[in-house]
């Protein structure tokens, strides 16, 4: 039996319970459902978040759930649930917001589908969510997803009735958006720097650009771009309409082969933002895919006219500069000559510099270095090589300019690339044998010859020492000339005379005297030897002997005459001494007198005897 | 002339040689010390100038140079010391610094002509010799053969011309006092190098050198013999 108060305590509860309940035409009316998926386009491995909000009038929890079926797409983490209570105007209010992180699988379409909503038992269908799906650039690296908690109420729900459906926002006119792309210059020649360019020219904003496609530059040689360059925007006017242009691409070419070439499309695909008009005022704008494609580029490339001798293929406004470090160096030491070519050309393909000949140097191989920045809209080349220098002697040299021709595209003809002649100078290098204390400064003046030799003109000195034994040969052979050497035949006339036996009788002496005057007339004079003495002056005056002699030759034949009718040789020896003077004298005289000189044995000898 | 009255004579001109050349030798000297470089320097080219030259004169005129860094003037100076027979070992000295400072010593060439250039002494005391010999046969060796005796002589005679047309016409010692170029093969001689030269077409000089030869104007070289 139920009591009093536990009666009206139980129809209390039965009335809370009542109005706990909320019927099911309030139900249908009061639930508002909201679904998205953001960011959109995706981007492979990049997250996207699915959020469904439910709003509904009352007090009680919703305790929503969602199913769906996920193309390209998984459940990374999640779901997320909130629920919150607001009251307004009166009212009370529940919200809850239920969100999953999905993770694209691969470009292309990808959609949320089937995706329906349990609240408070209702189920509600909701329309599919799709999606595009693009490339991703490299990013950090995808958190691994946690495990999914396990939703108890996912599981009670199976199908509800599909919310209220939103009002489609009201579209504004199409922005412009297209894609230029740029050769210049359009004939260049060959091997002449050429820079392509791709542009991207809007009237919307832009937020994110993916290129799908670049040209493969056939026929050219593309330089590398220069690293960190920046994408400028500008303002520009095309047709009195306003576009914003931003550089899209850009790349050096250097054309390999004359002819003419197309330069491929460009394509870019593009999420832009465009505006539209959700009420009247009310201006909103949402995401939009775009793939723009740039038009085809003709491009004809000239070929170069005749080269000069020398000509390696240099094409564009070079310079050429030689710098020699140091000047002043000694023998053995080393010094660097740096030349550097530089300009707007393809420098890596060009082979190295001659270097002009360089006697009492030895040359290295060089060590090469290139490097290229942009200046304004120019990519300029600098390529340098560093030759090593070693002279060889001491000696100071007027390197030669070095010289590289190249062909300027801007006014179409050759010309040469010149360095300035360099000078360098070789000191020698520490003498060998110097003492480790060397003056610095020249020592003074001497007041003294010391410990020098004193002076001599050793070519006056030498010069006389040759001199004089000449001349004493001249005096020798003069002094000979004057006293001559005695004749053999005078020398034994003179020993005849002079040795007469002292005790022979005059008469013996006479015929002595007679033999030592007859071997003398014959030697010297041709006498015969058995021509009477008395005839001798005759036979010497026909034989060309002076009168003087021939008459004291008769004489001494007389007294030789006398001498041997003596009878005593004592009495005899005065008219002896006399005839013995008297013949030496005349002898002498008549063999220097004589027409054929007698032969001179050079030891007192007598010829012929 | 008496023979005595002859060496007397020649004594006295010899002792007045000496007394000038030593009066302008101190005066130079005396105007070093001072600091008058340039004055010590014209007296001392004067004494040169009237005929004297000795080994510490020729030093005196090149370390005086030196000072003034005029370096050039001074090897050749230091040259004409050692060619007179200087061996002061402050010249040698001097030489190697200021050969350091310029260029070294002369390069290392070669060629018949120039090692009988460098050898033209030899030569001349070779034929000296020779003769002392041949009249040294000829007064104590009676039986000596006329025809080696002539050989003898003649080849005396031979050296002594080789020695003097050397002298003459064959390549000298000299000195670079300016820079010296060859336009054909872009050598280039510093000033103060020291080289062998031979007359080379009109006033220049042929300098012989290990690529060939390089032809340097007349005024540009000065050599350490100087000829009369």
């Amino acid at each position: 039996m139920v009591t009093g108060h536990r009666r009206h305590a139980l129809l209390a509860a039965l009335a809370v319970a009542a109005l706990s309940i909320p019927s099911p035409a309030a139900r249908a009316l009061d639930i508002q459902v909201y679904v998205r998926i953001d960011p959109r386009p995706a981007l492979v491995d990049r997250p996207v978040e699915l959020t469904i909000e439910v709003e509904s009038g009352g007090l009680g929890f919703l305790r929503a759930g969602a199913t769906f079926d996920l193309e390209n797409l998984e459940i990374f983490d999640g779901p997320f649930r909130s629920e919150r209570l607001r009251f307004s105007l009166g009212e009370a209010q529940r919200a809850a917001t239920l969100v999953w992180r999905l993770r694209p699988l691969a470009p292309g379409s990808a959609a949320v589908r089937n995706l329906e909503v349990e609240i408070r038992g209702q189920r509600l269908a909701l329309p599919d969510q799709t999606l595009q799906v693009l490339d991703a650039p490299a990013g950090p690296d995808w958190p691994p997803p946690r495990e999914q908690a396990h939703d108890p109420f996912a599981d009670l729900f199976e199908r509800f009735r599909p919310g209220r459906r939103r009002v489609e926002p009201r579209r504004l006119d199409e922005p412009r958006v297209f894609l230029q792309a740029q050769v210049k210059p359009r004939q260049p020649y060959v091997g002449q720097q050429t820079r392509y360019s791709l542009y991207l020219y809007t009237q919307a904003d832009v937020e994110s650009i993916h290129p799908q496609r670049v040209p493969d530059f056939q026929g050219f040689w593309v330089a590398s771009e220069q690293e960190g360059e920046k994408r400028e925007t500008e303002m520009v006017e095309i047709d009195g309409e306003r576009f914003a242009r931003a550089k899209l691409l850009e790349r050096v070419l250097y054309p390999l082969r004359p002819g003419s070439f197309e330069l491929d499309v460009a394509e870019v695909d593009l999420v832009i933002r465009r505006p539209y008009m959700a009420a009247p005022g009310s201006l909103f704008s949402r995401p939009e895919r775009l793939r723009r494609r740039s038009e085809l580029l003709h491009v004809d490339v000239r070929a170069l006219p005749a080269a000069p001798d020398g000509f390696s293929g240099a094409v564009g406004r070079l310079e050429l500069q030689a710098r020699l470090e140091p000047e002043q160096v000694r023998v053995g030491e080393a010094a660097v000559l740096t030349l550097t070519l530089s300009g707007p050309g393809n420098l890596q393909a060009l082979p190295q510099p001659s270097l002009p000949r360089l006697p009492g140097f030895a040359v290295y191989p060089p060590q090469e270095t290139f490097r290229q920045q942009w200046q304004g809209t120019q990519l300029r080349a600098v390529r340098e090589w560093q030759f090593i220098l070693i002279p060889e002697w001491p000696q100071r040299w007027e390197l030669p300019a070095v010289e590289i021709p190249y062909f300027d595209p801007e006014d179409g003809s050759f010309r040469l690339a010149s360095t300035g002649a360099l000078q360098m100078a070789a000191y020698p290098g520490p003498v060998a044998g110097d003492s480790a204390v060397h003056p610095s400064r020249p020592h003074p003046v001497r007041s003294a010859a010391v410990p020098a030799a004193r002076a001599s003109d050793l070519t006056r000195v030498r010069m006389l020492l040759f001199a004089l034994p000449w001349g004493v040969a001249v005096v020798l052979m003069l002094l000979r000339r004057r006293q001559p050497t005695a004749p053999a035949t005078v020398v034994a006339f003179e020993q005849a005379m002079r040795g007469l036996p002292a005790g022979d009788s005059p008469r013996r002496a006479a015929r002595r005297v007679e033999s030592a005057w007859r071997l003398l007339l014959k030697e010297s004079w041709g006498v015969q030897p058995g021509l009477a003495a008395s005839r001798w002056p005759d036979e010497l005056l026909r034989r060309g002997a002076g009168r003087e002699e021939a008459e004291e030759l008769r004489e001494l034949v007389g007294e030789l005459q006398d001498l041997r009718l003596l009878p005593e040789l004592a009495a005899a020896e005065g008219l002896l001494r006399s005839l013995v003077e008297r013949s030496l004298t005349l002898g002498s005289q008549l063999v220097a007198r004589a027409p054929r000189p007698p032969a001179s044995t050079g030891d007192g000898s007598a010829a012929g005897r | 002339m008496k023979l005595s009255s002859l060496v007397a004579l020649l004594g006295l001109a010899a002792s007045a040689a000496l007394a000038a050349e030593t009066a302008g030798t101190l005066e130079g000297n005396r105007l070093f010390r001072a600091g008058d470089l340039e004055a010590a320097l014209e007296s001392y080219l004067e004494t040169v100038a009237s005929g004297i030259s000795d080994p510490l004169l020729c030093y005196n005129i090149g370390t005086t140079y030196h000072h003034l860094e005029r370096i050039p003037q001074a090897i050749l100076w230091y040259r004409r010391a050692l060619d007179v027979g200087a061996r002061d070992p402050w010249l040698m000295e001097n030489l190697q610094l200021a050969r350091r400072e310029v260029g070294g010593p002369e390069p290392q060439i070669a060629g018949a002509s120039l090692w009988l250039a460098r050898h033209r002494d030899a030569l001349g005391w070779s034929a000296v010799a020779l003769a002392w010999l041949g009249i040294g046969i000829m007064i104590l060796g009676r039986k000596a053969s006329a025809g080696a005796l002539a050989g003898l002589l003649a080849a005396a005679l031979l050296l002594f011309v080789a020695d003097t047309l050397l002298a003459r016409y064959g390549p000298r010692p000299g000195v670079l006092l300016a820079e010296c170029e060859d336009l054909r093969s872009h050598v280039v001689l510093p000033a103060g190098a020291e080289v062998w030269a031979r007359q080379g077409p009109g006033a220049a000089w042929r300098i012989l050198g290990s690529d060939g030869t390089l032809t340097c104007p007349g005024d540009r070289l000065a050599f350490v013999e100087p000829r009369g």
